[in-house]
């Protein structure tokens, strides 16, 4: 609580002794003492202060007490100023209703007792204090509402702001979706038909075209079909950054059944084998069903793919519990990779052969990073060249469905 | 009452696919005529007879329509959205042939009513094994529905 301010009691009279006897009398209360010696002189003083009581002797020459009681109140600043009439014990009963009717609130008559007009003026005191101390309160509620308000209206300005980005991010991913289909779209048509008239060339014509013309012409089948892939590995990248990806509860060894029956083909035609050894009781993990099918296949499909020329493609696949999270491996008995290039891997186009000895669009495993990225998993690998690699991914372990 | 003919309504507006798509269905061994529109509007001209396709033994009602998605005009979704409320069309079997596979391209065309959903393969070989498939599947091994002006009533 802040130290009480002091009180201004203005005292009006004419006798200088007076106003002497006055302060005197009043001067331990502490408060604020103002002497004026006329009527003017008292409202020049009201005008500028506030007063907690006016003691104002009603026989004055000039402008009486009632006179400038009078005008007292007419001021705004003054108008509830209590006034207390100090007069001579000659007055008449009618000067103190008189007194009363110009908005005196208590009236001394002369000689008066030093511990009664004491004890009075310290009751307007207090009632000042409290009346200053009530109007501080409300100022500060006022301010505590004005800051509010600046604090409401700040919030609004930031939602605003965050909405107007929301909309500006959905705006750009609205354009990122129109690109990536007329990507798909646009893009795949000239090369469907690079590729169906070389190949058409090739064989309506091969009579007349000779073996170097023929050899041509499967270059041109061959490379549009690699643009082909890359368009499509792009798309399956930008696809995987922006969907939204619901997780849920997934059982291991079912998805990787699942991955096997599918690239079954696949690898039996490179002659790899893929043993997958994942126990049933295996904890299920988090995860989104299709992402996480096409993060093992691009695993699995990189396994099989790096070996030296004449090995025969071993991969073995299992699982490791550790702490919260579910772990899987993909051991591959291929080419390994120097570990300058363990980081590089995950990364769009990176490629570490030349396409003809590992042909590939250099997406694969950057699919499998960001796909586990965007599941809340993690995906590495532990390698040394010449004695394969060891991939794995990540993922938090989730309660089995009920 | 008209017996749906066997013809393929193929509508697709890239010339270089039209060629290369009746490649594939020669070396296909395709029996079954084909007509070719480049156009939304064409499409729907043709299957409701209107000039220059007014001629029904010239323009046979087709047995299937092989729907491109991106046309000019009138787009696929639209024409198909047309064909299945058409009281004499509503049952010709839509395959929707195209280079888009966004989702929401497929599920779109399920909803209003394609009866397959194909996407166009770069690779010769993959276009071939796709008309071999459709002719064994739409022309040989599936049951065709009533195709008409005018709906049987009983």
């Amino acid at each position: 609580m802040t130290a009480k301010a002091k009180a201004n009691i203005l005292l009006v009279d004419d006798h200088p002794e007076s106003l002497l006897a006055l302060e005197a009398v009043l001067a331990d209360l502490g408060q604020n003492l103002v002497k004026a010696d006329s009527g003017r002189q008292a409202l020049r003083c009201v005008l500028n202060q506030d007063f907690a009581v006016i003691l104002l002797d009603v026989n004055m020459p000039g402008m009486d007490g009632f006179e400038t009681a009078a005008l007292i109140r007419e001021r705004e600043r003054s108008m509830h100023t209590p006034i207390v009439f100090l007069t001579g014990r000659d007055q008449s009963e009618l000067a103190v209703f008189r007194g009363y009717s110009v908005g005196a609130v208590d009236y001394l008559i002369k000689p008066f007792a030093p511990e009664i007009l004491k004890s009075k003026v310290a009751v307007f005191v207090d009632l000042f204090q409290m009346r200053e101390k009530a109007r501080q309160q409300a100022n500060q509620l006022v301010a505590i509402n004005q800051n509010l308000e600046r604090e409401i209206a700040e919030r609004k300005r930031a939602e605003a702001e965050i909405k107007r980005r929301a909309d500006e991010l959905e705006a750009a991913n609205k354009e990122l979706e129109a690109f990536s289909y007329s990507v798909s779209h646009d893009l795949r048509t000239p090369l469907r038909a690079m590729q169906g008239f070389a190949q058409a060339l090739n064989e309506d014509f091969a009579d007349r075209l000779g073996p170097v013309a023929q050899d041509y012409t499967q270059r041109i089948v061959a490379a549009a079909c690699r643009m082909d892939s890359l368009i499509q590995d792009l798309l399956a990248y930008s696809r995987l950054s922006r969907a939204q990806m619901l997780l849920q509860p997934l059982d291991l060894r079912s998805i990787m059944a699942q991955i096997q029956a599918q690239t079954e083909g696949e690898f039996r035609e490179r002659e790899a084998v893929v043993e997958a050894a994942i126990p049933e009781a295996f904890p299920h993990v988090m995860a989104h069903a299709t992402t996480l099918v096409q993060v093992v296949t691009n695993l699995l499909t990189n396994a099989v793919k790096f070996v030296a020329s004449g090995v025969r493609p071993h991969v073995r696949v299992w699982a490791e519990e550790r702490g919260e999270w579910g772990r899987l491996w993909v051991e591959d008995n291929g080419i390994g990779i120097a570990p300058e290039h363990q980081v590089r891997i995950f990364r769009v186009f990176e490629r570490l052969h030349g396409s003809e000895t590992y042909p590939g669009t250099g997406i694969g495993l950057a699919i499998a990073a960001k796909g586990m990225e965007r599941m809340g998993g993690r995906a590495g690998v532990e390698s040394t060249p010449g004695k394969g690699s060891k991939f794995w991914i990540e993922l938090p372990k989730g309660d089995r469905p009920s | 009452m008209t017996i749906a003919p066997s013809t393929v309504l193929l509508v697709e507006d890239d010339p270089n696919d039209v060629l290369l798509m009746q490649r594939a269905f020669r070396l296909a061994n395709f029996a079954n005529p084909i007509q070719t529109v480049e156009d939304g509007e064409e499409a729907v001209a043709y299957l409701s007879g209107k000039p220059p396709y007014a001629d029904r033994n010239r323009y046979t009602l087709p047995a299937l329509m092989l729907l491109d998605l991106k046309l000019p005009r009138k787009s696929g979704l639209e024409v198909l959205q047309w064909v299945r409320q058409q009281d004499g069309l509503k049952r010709l079997p839509v395959v929707v042939l195209t280079s888009s596979r966004e989702t929401a391209d497929v599920n779109r065309a399920y909803d209003l009513g394609a009866n397959s959903y194909l996407v166009k393969p770069v690779a010769f070989e993959s276009l071939l094994e796709m008309v071999k498939a459709l002719n064994l599947y739409w022309m040989t091994l599936s049951e065709r529905p009533e195709v008409g002006n005018h709906e049987q009533v009983l």
